[in-house]
């Protein structure tokens, strides 16, 4: 183990005029070594990478060293500093559809990094594109290698991208959350695919992520980064077993705890659907038919009152719509009722005073809430079109109890949604829903969006409104952990059908469908299996 | 090319430059602006004042008439009524003796009632047998700071009342382009389906009209006056309004907030106005903001061209018309008009690019 | 691609179909025809004469004859220009403005496309400092003002240049219009070239470039490649804007090409010429903006018609 560092970087600071991203970051990489670091978004972990690779922006001010092999990367002359990334150091980005090429075929953008590092001659590039990306397992390689990026699917486009960074066979690869804009079954694949070929071509690796439980596999060392500085840093077992840094514990604490609440089979049913199904017209021209695709199909849903339904899948699944359908928010076929009474031939204004009882949370913070609108405006919309009589003054009352239910400060009512967190946008979604008293709420990946932290607080305030309020939820989630914290029930969903539906603990241990087993493999791949 | 020129090249190095530049920018277009609306009730001229002792006269910032024009204005006269003619000049007074072998007639005083030059004249006093006269005569003195044009009116004058007209046409036009381009626009995106379908595919056949040629058809059909030439500026100029704010809406009607609100059972009416178009307010000043100069150029391409608004009423185009036919011999007539227009046009661009820089959002 | 090629044409038809339409009436409804200025004209043989034309009909028999016309691609006498159709007429004229708007157009581009990119990769010093000038120049100094003077700079003072004219094409007679007429255009491309370029340098998977050791030389060429996606399709309005300029510079100039027979041939209701330019024009624009899409499609894969 105790080879000399390859690769060491030795206090590195970023900064952006005043404010300081990374703020004098230390550590070395041996040769062979695997070293994961793992902070919150904003932590700068994934800047401290991109500035010694010097692939930060002119506003960027970048000091320390980063020293390889000796030379200091930061102050290498344009040429060498060529010579060495993508040869030596080669990097695997977030979003593979972004990071490649649009014009050019994935086969010629691998062989041009080949021509340039591995002085190859045009044709035997080109074959060796191909045997690479058969490497990483993308069936039919020589067709594939005419392929462009957006004619592959997500889990391809990151093979392609783990290709060229292979391709050259370097001492060092460095991945930038490579799996984070992945399904979790295809992240579990490719996790599998770049620890195989790390171990197979000898290379040092330097792992970045925002989840401590993805990298506990491989990972020799970890750094844990918060606010452009690593708090803690030691070998991987030693962190997760007996971490020190309370930043740390915290992180490691903020996985949701399943509750394995029993279904109550007693309570009244609340919302029931029958043979749901959506379809997505694809528009046509003026005079061509529209094709119809199918999103949702023959789907059967029962909700009791105070209850949590689980919608599992991943995406394009069909999910999200189901969720909007079962609101009505799309137009579905089939039977649906909502407390007895058949919502089915309800037109748009009949619906209107129902929709004060059935509400919807989204995924995305910064996307559901209109930037142009005051916090307050935004959380008493719903009153303006249910309780049209009240004054612009009760209004500002109620949009203060409102914040207070999520436990926001009232204060935040006059301010604009870019000026608040993420954590605390979602806070004020959920009060937007809440403040009509809803019995039925859709959680749309009420969690996905926010770091692990803040994802555990968001939890249990939907949990202590639910208990409070005596609501029922449908929490739809691509992640098991989370939805296995929240319902009493599970139904997987995979191309717009539900293909297995149960108890949520039931699920868990006898899940019948590989589908659901995959999903439960890669659920446990991420979950801390610490105490 | 070194790593360092590649580096420069991503966005976010010049604010500074980006603010002065905006600063400049409405700084002009605030001079001009008050300088055309206010300028002509400030302006000693008349903007169809006909001054026919002052044919093009040069720009100048001393005041007319110079000794040479009371010069040639008295040889002139000398020469039409066959006498002969002394002066002096005392002050603002200018003492003219009249001389001729016959007896000066009196009425000769009248003369200098038509010219620009002098006030009224005052007979002072008769020669020896009426052989000669003596008149005090009052020079007026006129500023001419940008010169005539070639009917003697001040450009100046007329330099700010072609500004009004070319930026007033600018504003209604772009404002008839905004209200048409954004209620169809807003109405197809949100709606959506075949009305959509419908409504974008109008679009599309006005959009393949010749544009100029058919402002030119209207102008030439329904004659020279101001209303249509606006209206007709802005019945072609809302279609790339319409697109954006289609666009817009198309794309902020997906967003969750729009989905929440029709969660909450808000009515189409409120959303459009609550949430989409606030939403997409950024984008249609971004456009008005390429649109205003393009349609005061398109008027004032139109007023070159001779269809534009109709005399003694001038624009921009009209004045630059002028000054292009007298170039050779005045070419002020073309200048001061020309630096007006270009002012306008590089500080509306300006503002634009600074703006869209500033939305992030591209485009020209 | 075919399909693509045929689903224009069709969408194209019913397009002209309003555009003779709406041009045919508003013509008509214009006060004062095409032989008012010869006053004086006997009534009886004005009445000849506008039956010659067969401008005595009823407005929707003429509208008639001339839909047939036009469906065998016959524009029509001209009015004002006796003893020519409008098809002789164009014949000669729609080649010269032809011509003077790919030349304009082949040297906006010339000009327009590399300074706008040397501008992106070196956004400073000389290079950037001349993009600006350009720009503001094409921005800010219509056409209708440059053209006078050049003419005076470069024909009357220094007398490089003819001042005006045509004379069968003669090179010397096409700088100053070419000129005045790319100038404009030179601007709008320079900075879609500039930012288009600035936008794409700054995209991820350039920076996926860099951190592979590619040479500037590679990221640039790349770069270009979406770059260029905006300038293509500026195209289109390129076109329709070189027509606008050509009625100009026509005018300015004394060339005889379509945009100065349709300004004289709207000035003097000579219906058959202005229904003819119109008709024209609108082909034109909707053949270019094909010819585009079809561009597009080859150069960026995201966009295949098949």
């Amino acid at each position: 183990m105790e080879e000399p560092a390859i690769l060491s970087f030795d206090d590195l600071h970023v900064r952006y005029g005043a404010h300081e991203a990374v703020k004098g970051v230390s550590f070395d990489l041996a040769r062979g070594q695997v070293v994961a670091i793992v902070g919150e978004s904003g932590s700068g972990k994934s800047q401290t990478v991109l500035a010694a690779m010097r692939l930060l922006g002119p506003d960027a001010l970048v000091e320390g060293k980063v020293l390889f092999e000796g030379k200091d990367l930061l102050r290498l002359p344009g040429k060498e500093l060529n010579a060495i990334r993508g040869r030596r150091i080669a990097m695997i980005f977030q979003e593979p559809m972004s990071a490649l090429d649009p014009f050019v075929p994935v086969g010629a953008q691998i062989a041009a990094v080949l021509r340039r590092h591995m002085d190859l001659s045009r044709a035997a590039a080109k074959t060796r594109a191909v045997e690479l990306i058969d490497l990483v397992g993308i069936p039919e390689p020589t067709r594939r290698a005419h392929a462009y990026v957006h004619e592959l699917s997500g889990g391809q486009r990151q093979r392609v991208a783990i290709a060229m960074a292979v391709s050259c066979n370097p001492e060092i690869l460095i991945a930038d959350e490579p799996t984070t804009a992945l399904d979790v079954t295809v992240e579990a694949r490719i996790l599998d695919l770049i620890t195989e070929l790390k171990t197979r071509l000898g290379m040092a690796m330097i792992f970045i992520s925002h989840d401590l439980g993805l990298v506990r596999r491989f990972a020799d060392q970890i750094h844990v980064m918060r606010a452009g500085e690593i708090v803690e840093s030691g070998p991987a077992h030693r962190i997760l077993t007996a971490p020190e840094h309370e930043y740390t514990k915290m992180l490691l604490a903020a996985a949701p705890r399943a509750m394995n609440r029993a279904p109550q089979k007693d309570a009244p049913v609340l919302l029931e659907a029958r043979d749901l199904s959506v379809h997505f017209s694809l528009r046509g021209g003026l005079f061509t038919t529209p094709k119809k695709v199918k999103a949702v199909g023959h789907v059967d849903v029962t909700l009791r009152q105070g209850q949590t339904l689980g919608l599992v899948g991943e995406s394009g699944s069909g999910k999200s719509t189901l969720g909007r359908a079962l609101l009505k928010l799309v137009p579905a076929s089939g039977y649906i009722s909502f407390e007895d009474r058949d919502l089915s031939p309800l037109n748009r204004a009949a619906m209107r005073p129902l929709r004060r009882k059935m509400q919807l949370v989204f995924q995305d913070p910064y996307g559901s809430l209109s930037p142009r609108m005051t916090i307050g405006d935004i959380v008493t919309e719903g009153l303006r079109v249910h309780e049209p009589h009240l004054s612009r003054a009760d209004r500002d009352t109620r949009a203060a109890q409102a914040l207070d239910e999520v436990r926001l400060d009232a204060v935040l009512r006059y301010r604009f949604p870019n000026e608040l967190s993420g954590g605390q946008r979602q806070r004020v979604a959920i009060a937007r829903a809440m403040i009509l008293k809803p019995k039925l709420v859709v959680l749309d990946e009420p969690t996905s969006a926010l770091d692990r932290s803040v994802q555990a607080d968001i939890l249990d305030l939907l949990a202590k409104l639910q208990s409070d309020h005596g609501l029922s939820y449908v929490f739809i989630s691509h992640d098991l952990s989370v939805v296995r914290a929240m319902a009493e029930e599970i139904a997987v969903m995979k191309d717009g059908r539900v293909i297995e539906h149960g108890e949520t603990a039931d699920i868990l241990t006898h899940a019948k469908d590989a589908y659901t087993q995959g999903l439960i493999a890669a659920a446990t791949l991420k979950a801390l299996q610490v105490a | 090319m070194t790593e360092s020129a590649m580096i420069e090249t991503l966005p976010g190095a010049r604010p500074s430059t980006t603010r002065l530049s905006t600063i400049a920018s409405l700084a002009i277009l605030i001079a001009i602006g008050l300088a055309c609306f206010l300028g002509p009730w400030l302006s000693p001229h008349a903007y169809d004042r006909v001054y026919r002792d002052y044919v093009l006269t040069g720009p100048s910032l001393v005041a007319h008439p110079s000794p040479e024009e009371l010069d040639m204005s008295l040889s002139a006269l000398t020469q039409r009524l066959h006498i002969e003619s002394a002066y002096a000049i005392e002050g603002d007074t200018l003492h003219l003796t009249l001389k001729s072998p016959a007896p000066v007639d009196p009425r000769v005083a009248r003369y200098f009632d038509h010219s620009d030059l002098f006030g009224t004249a005052k007979i002072i006093g008769h020669g020896a047998g009426d052989h000669s006269l003596h008149l005090d005569l009052p020079i007026r003195q006129i500023y001419f700071l940008f010169g005539t044009d070639a009917n003697g009116r001040d450009l100046l004058t007329r330099t700010l009342i072609a500004g009004r007209i070319s930026l007033a046409v600018g504003i209604l036009a772009s404002l008839v382009a905004l209200f048409v381009g954004v209620a169809w626009g807003a109405t197809a995106g949100y709606l959506g389906g075949s009305v959509d379908a419908i409504m974008m595919r109008v679009v599309e056949v006005v959009y393949a009209l010749p544009f100029i040629f058919l402002v030119i058809v209207l102008v030439v059909v329904f004659g020279r006056n101001f209303v249509l030439i606006f209206v007709a500026i802005g019945a072609v100029e809302w279609l790339d309004m319409a697109r954006i704010v289609r666009g817009q809406t198309l794309s902020i009607k997906r967003r969750d907030y729009v989905a929440a609100a029709e969660a909450l059972g808000a009515t189409t009416p409120a959303i459009l106005w609550r949430h989409i178009l606030p939403n997409a307010a950024g984008p249609i000043v971004a456009y008005l903001t390429v649109l205003v100069p393009r349609v005061i150029l398109l008027e004032s391409f139109v007023s070159f061209l001779g269809l534009g608004v109709q005399e003694p009423l001038t624009s921009w185009g009209i004045l630059i018309a002028d000054g292009a036919r007298n170039i050779q011999a005045s070419i002020h007539l073309l200048v001061f008009p020309a630096v007006f227009l270009g002012l306008t046009l590089a500080a509306l661009n300006q503002l634009g690019e600074n703006w869209r820089d500033r939305l992030g959002v591209g485009g020209a | 691609m075919l399909r693509l090629v045929l689903a224009r044409t069709a969408a194209a038809i019913p397009t002209l179909f309003a555009i003779v339409t709406l041009a045919f009436f508003v013509m008509r409804l214009a006060p004062g025809g095409p032989f008012d200025s010869e006053r004086g004209l006997d009534p009886e043989i004005m009445k000849n004469v506008q039956h010659a034309y067969g401008l005595d009909l009823p407005l929707y028999k003429q509208y008639g004859l001339y839909l047939w016309h036009l469906l065998h691609g016959d524009l029509g006498p001209s009015l004002h220009w006796r003893d020519f159709s409008v098809n002789d007429i164009f014949k000669v004229a729609l080649p010269i403005s032809m011509q003077i708007g790919a030349e304009a157009l082949a040297f906006a581009l010339l000009v327009g496309v590399p300074l706008g990119m040397a501008a992106a990769i070196r956004p400073h010093g000389i290079v950037l400092w001349l993009a600006r000038i350009v720009t503001l120049c094409g921005i800010a100094v219509p056409a209708f003002i440059v053209a006078p003077l050049l003419q005076v700079g470069f024909g009357l003072n220094l007398r490089w240049l003819p001042v005006a004219g045509w004379d069968d094409g003669d090179w010397r007679h096409q700088i100053l219009p070419v000129f005045t007429l790319a100038l404009p255009q030179i601007a709008v491309i320079l900075r879609l070239t500039q930012a288009a370029m600035r936008d794409t340098l700054s995209a991820p998977f350039i920076r996926t470039l860099r951190a592979f050791g590619l040479p500037s030389s590679h990221i640039y060429l790349h770069a270009f490649r979406g770059a260029c996606l905006p300038v293509l399709s500026y195209l289109g309005p390129a076109a329709a804007g070189l027509l606008t300029g050509t009625v100009v510079v026509e005018t300015i100039f004394s060339i005889p090409g379509l945009g100065r027979y349709f300004v004289d041939g709207a000035l003097g209701r000579d219906y058959t010429i202005v229904m003819g330019t119109v008709v024209t024009v609108a082909v034109f624009i909707i053949v270019f903006n094909l010819l585009v899409d079809l561009a597009y499609g080859l150069v960026d894969p995201r966009v295949r018609h098949d």
